[in-house]
């Protein structure tokens, strides 16, 4: 295979991270030749998405203390012969030590063979899938599913072609498909690029004219778009856009209205019934099942576990880059339904919408209307200084105080919204509010937008945009060396003991050799996974949950805490995700986090043979599997300073919630490197693209069309091309492999 | 979703099956293809297909997981005149079947029957490997448009099959559907 590989590149990439994909996209989009690489047999570095059995491998590998490597041990002879007089190779680093102190433990048995096997856990697995698949369907019933149509003419919604092929499987009631029949019931974010394209008659009809009646149930159980509208009530300073996607979120609700009435002349009703039928025979879940590792294992591919989980913030600039450059077709989102704080010794709400001002019974009246005026003031604060004026460079919390806010309200806003530390001076505090109210309201009730199957997702969302673009991926390849010029500028790299020639080099941190980086890297992330048996705050429907825990005795730094549901297709149904990370204080990971997981758990379960697992009268969550680690954070010191000319040193996902940092440091990266370039211009639709036939001439009109591709242009058509067909509806384009089909009646 | 190793023509099937024409030569290497929308008639139907390529990944095995995930027909195919390529479709229906769904429609495709010098695969080996592990098997061209037209037809039928099934309806079998098709056609429409 290596033959096939060129020796020359524009860009060579180490590491399939975060900021390296953006980067590789960028620079295919632009037109640069690209080669990606990963030492790993998987995307996304240290920030990659496993099922159970790979993480459980990831677990292995790191566990092992990797060997002592000296720069001369690294140096490989055969180089010589490859380089140039005034050439010099510097070796990497081939046994990274960015993750350390990884420790697993396991709380339930092995299988349940090993004991006589309880009542519940007689399910064959064909029953397990069933029972869950049904009842979750309408649990999850009530949530909203949002499409954002982003300075689109489009007027219809998309995750329709999905939600019927979904249904079309699930009638097959093959294992593999609950994932698909829960997503169609959970909310769901689809950012539609900004297309002006006219919707397709046939696919739009199709798509709606199949929906299901669940759908309905949810609109008029809950409104959470009258929620959203409240909101916007509200917080009425936003921008214009806001006030488009408000109406195509209220356009969207007619067109489920029409789907409606379809549907009840649609053949698929009484698939319905025969769903509510099973419904009512199978009620309940069967939480209180006894799970095996062996389970997990079974179930492994229900699993998309995050190495490194944030949250998007709704307004932020991932979400404005995924829809500028039309990348957000690749992935759907999903609202982050509450944020929790732990106050008075326990867990509770925090209302951050006006709608859950309103509805929370934690507040008194006195309490919200304090509330909610100090939220609308935090929104405009800039406008309104002398509400803060002698508290510039003050603790925000004194400023709070200040205000006569109950004790509930101050830590609310401190340590739930703006989530700041009592150190923190206002002005940073009220921006850090602000923040959290802008993206508001966006997509449902909370700020944060969750990717479906993890964020892992993300990474690879760019790598597909990259390849799209000619970018040449080569996972599980190591990169052995990297060649300097006798000014000591990058030239390229071994890899393989293959030389290979480039301009830029990008290279995650932990690819850098020694020598190019800081001295010190003083920070570490603290980080924790855990499969739990059920949720730390139980509630009706199923919820994806951010917490922040506040520092106190235990608890040695602020820990954030986010639990997701098999909703977030992160996990099987019966189970929930928890991921934990703090600012590492102690030496280990888990030192820092098993005070948080003591406070939010039942005591871990180490003798699993006691099986203790799945006792009755336990109210907190039973920790099934788990692990801690350590990261390196090199997010805080400045990556770009000791190394060599034509390279580029890239940060770890750090410790920061959400990915604004991440965005900053690609796009700022991308700057330097290609200073006169747009950053990620928005990639054609495919309906865009016309290819050409067998001209006798191919070479030299592909490189034609290539450039007319760059320039984000539609190719004319010439000679035998083909006229481009009618633009589809965006909603035909954006929701990936999932609606690959949709039928209508004639 | 179209998968199968690098070079076996699938990119040419899918720009086959959609604009009718043949590529050749560097452009297609330069430009990937994303996916590509069409909706197909049957019956009294209309069924659209996104059919996606996979933009390259495949030549170094570096297909992104999610690529699989969500796919409800997969076209997996290899080059009649590489042997290589036949070999490997083993390992790319292991790679399916751990990232796929479980209902996945698989439809093994001898591409570039055109070659008839160059063959080395014999029809019928394709079609005793699909037959082991239970999945439709044509030979296509996609200079010729031989077949190309029908793989899709074929899985588009068993997606409509699958979602609209209606107890009274006949079974429907891709593989019974697409040998009585290909005979059908036999002295008919390639060129
Ligand atoms: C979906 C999928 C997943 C796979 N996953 C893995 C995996 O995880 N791990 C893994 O190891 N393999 C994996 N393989 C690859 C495996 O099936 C290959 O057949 C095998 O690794 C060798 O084929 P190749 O494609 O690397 O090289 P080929 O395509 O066989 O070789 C390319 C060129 O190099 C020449 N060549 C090959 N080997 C030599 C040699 N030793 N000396 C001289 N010339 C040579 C060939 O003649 C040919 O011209 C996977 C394949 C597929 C399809
Ligand atoms: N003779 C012939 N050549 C083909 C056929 N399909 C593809 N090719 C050629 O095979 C090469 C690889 O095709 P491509 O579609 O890029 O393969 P991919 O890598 O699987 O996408 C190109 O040079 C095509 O022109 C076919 O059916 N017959
Ligand atoms: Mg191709």
């Amino acid at each position: 295979m290596d033959d096939d590989l060129p020796s020359n590149f524009d860009v060579i990439i180490l590491g399939t991270g975060m900021p390296e994909s953006i980067l590789a996209a960028a620079a295919a989009r632009i037109g640069k030749t690209v080669l990606h690489l990963d030492r790993n047999h998987y995307y996304g570095g240290s920030w990659a998405n496993f099922n159970f059995d790979q993480l459980t491998e990831w677990t292995e590998k790191h566990k092992v203390i990797p060997p002592h490597e000296t720069t001369t041990s690294l140096i490989d002879e055969r180089w010589a012969e490859c380089l140039t007089e005034e050439e010099t190779a510097v070796p990497l680093p081939q046994y990274p030590k960015n993750i350390q102190n990884v420790s697993c433990i396991t709380c339930i048995r092995e299988s349940a063979s090993a004991k006589s096997v309880p009542e519940e856990k007689v399910f064959s697995q064909d029953d397990l899938e069933k029972t869950n698949v049904i009842p979750s369907g309408n649990e999850n019933s009530e949530n909203t599913e949002i499409s954002h149509l982003a300075a689109s003419s489009g007027d219809s919604f998309s995750p329709t072609d999905n939600e019927q092929v979904a249904e079309a499987v699930g009638e097959t009631e093959l294992s593999g498909i609950t994932h698909n029949l829960q997503e169609s019931e959970s909310s769901r974010v689809t950012f539609l690029g900004a297309s002006t394209s006219r919707t397709n008659d046939v696919s739009n009809q199709e798509g709606n004219g199949d929906h299901v009646t669940r759908e309905h149930q949810e609109e008029d159980t809950i409104s959470p778009d009258l929620g959203q509208s409240l909101e916007e009530a509200l917080f009425g300073s936003n921008t214009s856009s806001d006030n488009t996607l408000i109406q195509n979120v209220g356009e969207r609700e007619d067109s489920v209205n029409d789907v409606l009435e379809d549907r009840n002349h649609n053949i698929r009703s009484e698939e319905s019934a025969e769903m509510c039928h099973d419904l009512n025979l199978e009620p309940s879940k069967p939480d209180k099942k006894e799970w095996t590792l062996e389970d997990l294992h079974t179930q492994r591919r229900k699993f998309n576990l995050d190495l490194a989980p944030k949250l998007l913030l709704s307004k932020g600039p991932l979400v404005g880059l995924l829809i500028s450059s039309n990348i957000a077709r690749y992935a759907e989102f999903k609202c982050a339904t509450r944020v929790l704080t732990y106050i008075n010794n326990h867990l509770e709400q925090v209302p951050c919408s006006r709608a859950d001002v309103f509805a929370t019974k934690h507040v008194s009246v006195v309490e919200k209307r304090m509330l909610m005026k100090l939220l609308t003031f935090c929104l405009q604060f800039q406008k309104h200084p002398e509400e803060y004026r002698g508290f510039e460079g003050r603790p925000f919390v004194e400023f709070l105080k200040s205000r006569k806010l109950t004790p509930s309200v101050v830590h609310y806003i401190c340590y739930a919204i703006a989530m700041v530390d009592d150190s923190v001076p206002t002005l940073q505090g009220l921006t850090a509010t602000q923040k959290f109210l802008e993206s508001l309201g966006h997509y449902g009730n909370s700020p944060f937008l969750w990717p479906l199957y993890g964020c892992g997702e993300l990474p690879q969302c760019f790598c597909r945009l990259c390849a799209v673009f000619g970018g040449i991926y080569y996972l599980k390849r190591s990169v052995e060396g990297v060649i300097l010029d006798r000014e000591g500028k990058c030239v390229g790299i071994f890899s393989n003991h293959k030389r290979i020639n480039c301009s830029w080099l990008v290279m995650e941190s932990s690819y850098a050799a020694a020598e190019f980086l800081p001295a010190n890297v003083p920070e570490r992330v603290s980080r924790a996974i855990f499969i739990t048996s059920s949720s730390i705050l139980p509630a009706e429907k199923e919820q994806l949950t951010l917490l922040k825990l506040v520092p106190d005795g235990n608890i040695p730094s602020t820990v954030t805490v986010l639990e997701l549901g098999p909703g977030a297709m992160v996990c099987p149904d019966g189970l929930y995700v928890v991921y934990m990370n703090c600012p590492s204080v102690h030496e280990t990971a888990k030192e820092d986090l098993l005070p948080a997981a003591e406070l939010l758990f039942s005591p871990l379960n180490t003798d699993v043979n006691t099986g203790c697992a799945g006792s009755s009268d336990v109210m907190e969550p039973e920790v099934l599997w788990c692990v801690f680690f350590n990261e390196l954070d090199t997010t805080t010191v400045n990556l770009n300073e000791h190394n060599p000319s034509g390279t580029i040193i890239t940060s770890s996902p750090g410790k920061s919630l959400d990915y604004e940092l991440t965005v900053k440091e690609a796009r700022n990266l991308f700057q330097k490197m290609f200073p006169a370039e747009e950053f990620l211009p928005r990639a054609p639709d495919p309906e865009e693209i016309v290819m050409e036939g067998d001209t006798g001439n191919p070479g030299e009109k592909g490189n034609e069309s290539a450039e007319n591709l760059t320039d984000n242009e539609i190719q004319h058509p010439s000679e035998n091309l083909q006229q481009p067909e009618e633009l589809q509806s965006p909603n035909d384009q954006e929701n990936k492999e999932q609606d690959q089909h949709s039928v209508t009646e004639a | 979703m179209l998968v199968g190793d690098s070079g076996v023509g699938k990119t040419c099937v899918l720009v086959r099956y959609k604009d009718g024409a043949f590529l050749s030569g560097a452009f297609i290497s330069t430009v990937g293809i994303d996916f590509r929308n069409k909706v197909v008639p049957l019956d009294d139907a209309k069924v659209k297909l996104q059919i996606w390529d996979t933009a390259g990944q495949e030549r170094f095995r570096s297909v992104t997981h999610a690529y699989y995930r969500d796919a409800h027909a997969l076209l997996l195919l290899y080059d009649v005149t590489s042997k290589n390529s036949f070999d490997n479709t083993r390992a790319w229906l292991g790679e399916i079947s751990e990232y796929a769904h479980d209902d996945v429609v698989i439809m093994l495709i001898g591409n570039k029957a055109d070659m008839k010098e160059e063959r080395q695969v014999k029809y019928e080996d394709g079609e005793r490997l699909a037959a082991e592990y239970e999945v439709a098997f044509m030979e296509t061209s996609a200079k010729s448009g031989m077949n190309v037209e029908l793989a899709f037809q074929a899985v588009a039928r068993e997606l409509k099959y699958r979602k609209m099934r209606n107890p009274d309806d006949p079974k429907f079998s891709v593989t019974e559907y697409v040998k009585h098709e290909s005979q059908k056609n036999a002295s008919g429409c390639c060129s």
